[in-house]
């Protein structure tokens, strides 16, 4: 099995092309997507009563004619940015009404991964290639459903088998400071993920596809922020601390996979051993439009190669 | 999700989501980038090797130039840390623009130079830092056991032994934990930069006859007038060519105003900081040498100043030329302020070591994972999480070109910088072709600015270019910069090995593209970019 696997792409159109085209690119026969495929912004586009649109992109209010509002939508999708038009009626409803635009992003983001998985029948029918598209702590689970269509499998919470190896996915996260949609304490995380564990066969080489990178690797280094969620720099340099989760790295240590592939930590693109275990985070550059990703070859129960890709 | 309140202009909202932090402190940034350029060692260029021996040289042009020359560049790197704030530096700014081949190929260059430049900066400890210190204190408080160690340190022995022992401690602290060294980087920085403004403070107010009698009290009475009589030192009258050749000697510091380019992060607006912080950190530099070169003229005199320089310290009995830190301690009087100043000193003179050590050993970890490099290089200590052997590898490396530093004529204090300007013309020409070779990058960037039509990044570029080819050219024509001979004939060994640094790189490439093949590993599609459809 020849597999291509990638994280953390954050509602980037391109990068979510290039992982559909990454099987033919590599000549691998499985796609993973680790997690958090949905993007963090909306940029409302809004029509001005004088014709034309504006919208604030990246911090520039910028204004744009009728002709030209389709090239801004694309570049505000290159971000990973969701765009939106709507009226000025609309846009003030949206500022004021904390419930209206919590659902009309939400609803904005699900119409976004429906659109994806269309993007993927046509990209993957007949390819033979399998696809599995999980989601990741910074997804809503409303777009859960939207991620089950006839040739994407969303593996979270289960076991599933892929040849002679099983492949056992979990998207939940240790806490974070952003209070994301997926979190759990470490207790509860080690619960859960032991009774996931207690699907597997013992007599199988198994893979795991966890979004949280196990604690204390180079897997799982982040900035240090402050409670404003500000950089913590150290005599310029941004402080970083192991922020990856305990009960990851316990249950790496106990059923010793033979493969373990993380993400969530987008500065912490690394491969580190944990005991026989090849752990992999490919991290992640959505933003720049590229698509960091680990090709991996497993064969007889083992892991023959594994090579970090920027695509 | 984020909170918002009516507004004319609209905005973007947010969602909670992880990895949205905001940036880092402008003064972190800026210190940071400060604190590369070392401003206390481009004034002791200023004062021991521009003044002296350029005859004719006005300084604070001199100053102006080299600004002039550094800012197109520190412009293009902002620009690009904005385009790409996740990936900083110009491995992936070229490698994504041109080719990865060249980018490998910028980069090595610049590691080499890293490891090379390591022999540097830690001979400056002892030259710049800890001889100055002991042998001034020593002097002014009757010590002589300080001011034989200081002597001592400067010579070579010394030198090495010093430079050594900062590399080891460096190693270790580094082998052991990033963050303790960091947690004394800005005390050390402000320490610094306290040595700097109490020397222009002593000079503001020391008038040049007290200045003379100080030297005289503490080196010995008549050592002024002998100095002076024996260097045959005369200011000359003013003259444009050596004006800007000595510019290589402040370049060698203020290039590196672009530092922060490597701190990634992703931020929540388009990284502003990153935009003005690189420049701004360049005009801080050359602001605070203009007016330290003025009270220091204005105090010490620009006869005395060249005089001491071509004197080279032996008048005063010293074995080197008395840095301005020096100067100014014994014009105090007191003891603890000169502790203080060339205390605080010692910093500067060995400021870039631990940054190049860091980035040289980052840069091995990147190309093994990449396949470029053994593996064993990526190797990271399972306790404390530190890349131990590309750590001790650079420092060995560092401590070797250390000795052929000091031993032999392989390299000179400036040899090196031609070969970062190679690379620095590299990536002026990955910004001139960004906007056309990333154009969706570039589009979806905060800085897609245009003028009359063209890329305000393209035209950047083309300044920065043409800055770099004619920094190049100033180093090969500088007498002093090592690429010319006592007769004035090309060094050509010395120019044919930055050629052939700046070129490793992109034989390495092909090597490692060659043995991971025949293994079975294609590295070329590492970074071959995904077509999309």
């Amino acid at each position: 099995m020849k597999l291509f696997y990638a994280g953390d792409i954050h509602g980037s159109d391109k990068c979510w092309l290039k992982f559909l085209g990454a099987a033919r690119f590599y000549g691998v026969d499985t796609l993973i997507m680790g997690g958090d495929i949905t993007g963090k912004t909306m940029v409302p586009i809004v029509e001005r009563a004088v014709g034309g649109y504006e919208a604030n992109v990246l911090g520039r209010h910028e204004r744009v004619s009728a002709e030209q509002v389709q090239e801004l939508e694309k570049r505000i999708r290159f971000n990973g940015s969701y765009p939106y038009r709507c009226s000025r009626e609309e846009y003030q409803r949206l500022e004021q009404d904390h419930m209206y635009r919590q659902t009309t992003f939400t609803r904005v983001m699900v119409d976004e991964v429906r659109r994806w998985m269309r993007l993927a029948e046509d990209r993957l029918a007949g390819s033979g290639v399998r696809c599995f598209v999980m989601p990741g702590n910074d997804d809503e689970f409303a777009v859960d459903e939207a991620l089950e269509s006839t040739y994407v499998v969303n593996p979270d919470d289960r076991v599933v088998l892929l040849d002679d190896v099983q492949m056992l996915s979990f998207s939940w996260t240790n806490r974070t400071p952003w209070n994301s949609p997926r979190e759990l304490d470490e207790s509860e995380l080690a619960d859960r993920l032991e009774n996931l564990a207690a699907q597997l066969d013992p007599q199988l080489p198994t893979l795991f596809n966890l979004h949280c990178p196990p604690r204390d690797t180079q897997l799982d280094l982040a900035p240090a922020l402050t409670a404003d969620l500000k950089l913590i720099l150290e005599g310029g340099e941004p402080r970083m601390i192991h922020v990856g989760s305990t009960a990851v790295r316990a249950l790496v240590e106990k059923y010793r996979p033979i493969l373990s592939l993380h993400g969530h930590i987008h500065e912490s693109k690394a491969i580190e051993k944990i005991g026989p275990t090849t752990c992999v985070n490919p991290g992640s550059a959505y933003s720049e439009g590229v698509i960091d990703g680990a090709l991996v070859e497993v064969a007889s129960g083992a892991v023959r190669s594994c090579q970090l890709v920027t695509g | 999700m984020s909170s918002a309140i009516p507004s004319a202009k609209p905005m973007q909202f947010e969602r909670q989501a992880t990895g949205l932090v905001r940036e880092a402190g402008w003064l972190d940034v800026l210190i940071y980038n400060v604190n590369f350029i070392s401003i206390g060692l481009m004034a002791v260029f200023m004062f021991t090797v521009t003044i002296p021996f350029y005859s004719g040289v006005n300084p604070y042009l001199n100053e102006i130039a080299a600004f002039l020359l550094v800012i197109p560049l520190s412009l293009v790197y902002a620009m690009f840390a904005a385009a790409m704030p996740r990936s900083g530096g110009d491995y992936v700014y070229v490698s994504r623009t041109l080719h990865p081949a060249i980018g490998m190929m910028t980069s090595f260059n610049n590691t080499v130079w890293w490891f090379i430049y390591g022999g540097v900066p830690s001979a400056f400890f002892a030259r710049y830092g800890l001889g100055p210190f002991f042998r001034t204190i020593g002097r002014m408080s009757g010590n002589q056991t300080l001011t034989s160690w200081g002597n001592s340190l400067v010579g070579n022995l010394g030198t090495l032994i010093a430079g050594t022992c900062l590399i080891l401690v460096l190693a270790v602290i580094f082998s052991y934990s990033l963050r303790l060294y960091f947690r004394f980087q800005n005390a050390l920085f402000i320490l610094a930069m306290l040595s700097i403004l109490l020397s222009i403070i002593v000079f503001v107010f020391e008038s040049h006859g007290s200045v003379v009698s100080a030297i005289n009290a503490t080196f010995g009475q008549g050592s002024v007038d002998k100095a002076l009589q024996s260097s045959k030192f005369s200011q000359g009258s003013f003259n444009l060519t050596n004006t800007i050749l000595p510019m290589t000697w402040l370049y060698l510091e203020l290039v590196f105003n672009q530092s922060s380019a490597y701190i990634g992060g992703e931020v929540k607006r388009a990284s502003r900081i990153q935009l003005w912080s690189m420049p701004v950190a360049a005009i801080i530099a050359v602001v605070v040498l203009i007016i330290l070169t003025w009270a220091t003229i204005n105090s010490v005199g620009f006869t005395l100043l060249g005089a001491l320089g071509v004197d080279n310290g032996a008048s005063l009995g010293l074995t080197s030329a008395p840095l301005f830190t020096e100067i100014a301690s014994v014009a105090t009087g007191q003891v603890w302020l000169a502790v203080v100043i060339l205390g605080g000193f010692i910093f500067w003179s060995y400021t870039w070591l631990p940054g190049q050590i860091l980035n040289a050993s980052r840069n091995l970890v990147a190309y093994a994972l990449d396949g470029l490099m053994p593996k064993q290089m990526r190797y990271v200590h399972p306790r404390y999480h530190t890349p131990l052997v590309s750590v001790w590898l650079v420092s060995i490396g560092s401590i070797v070109f250390l000795y052929l530093y000091i031993y032999t004529t392989l390299f000179a204090t400036l040899t090196g910088i031609f070969g970062f300007i190679l690379g620095f013309t590299v990536v002026s020409i990955a910004a001139i072709c960004f906007p056309y070779r990333l154009k969706d990058v570039f589009e979806s960037s905060p800085v897609r600015w245009r003028w009359f039509g063209v890329p305000v990044v393209t035209l950047i570029g083309v300044l920065s270019f043409i800055a770099c080819v004619a920094s190049a050219i100033i180093f090969l024509r500088d007498p002093l910069a090592g690429f010319q001979q006592a007769d004035g004939s090309p060094y050509w060994s010395r120019i044919i090995y930055n050629v052939a640094i700046f070129l490793s790189g992109f034989v390495i490439y092909f090597i490692a593209r060659a043995i991971n093949r025949s293994r079975g590993v294609d590295i070329e599609r590492r970074f071959a970019s995904i077509p999309v459809e």
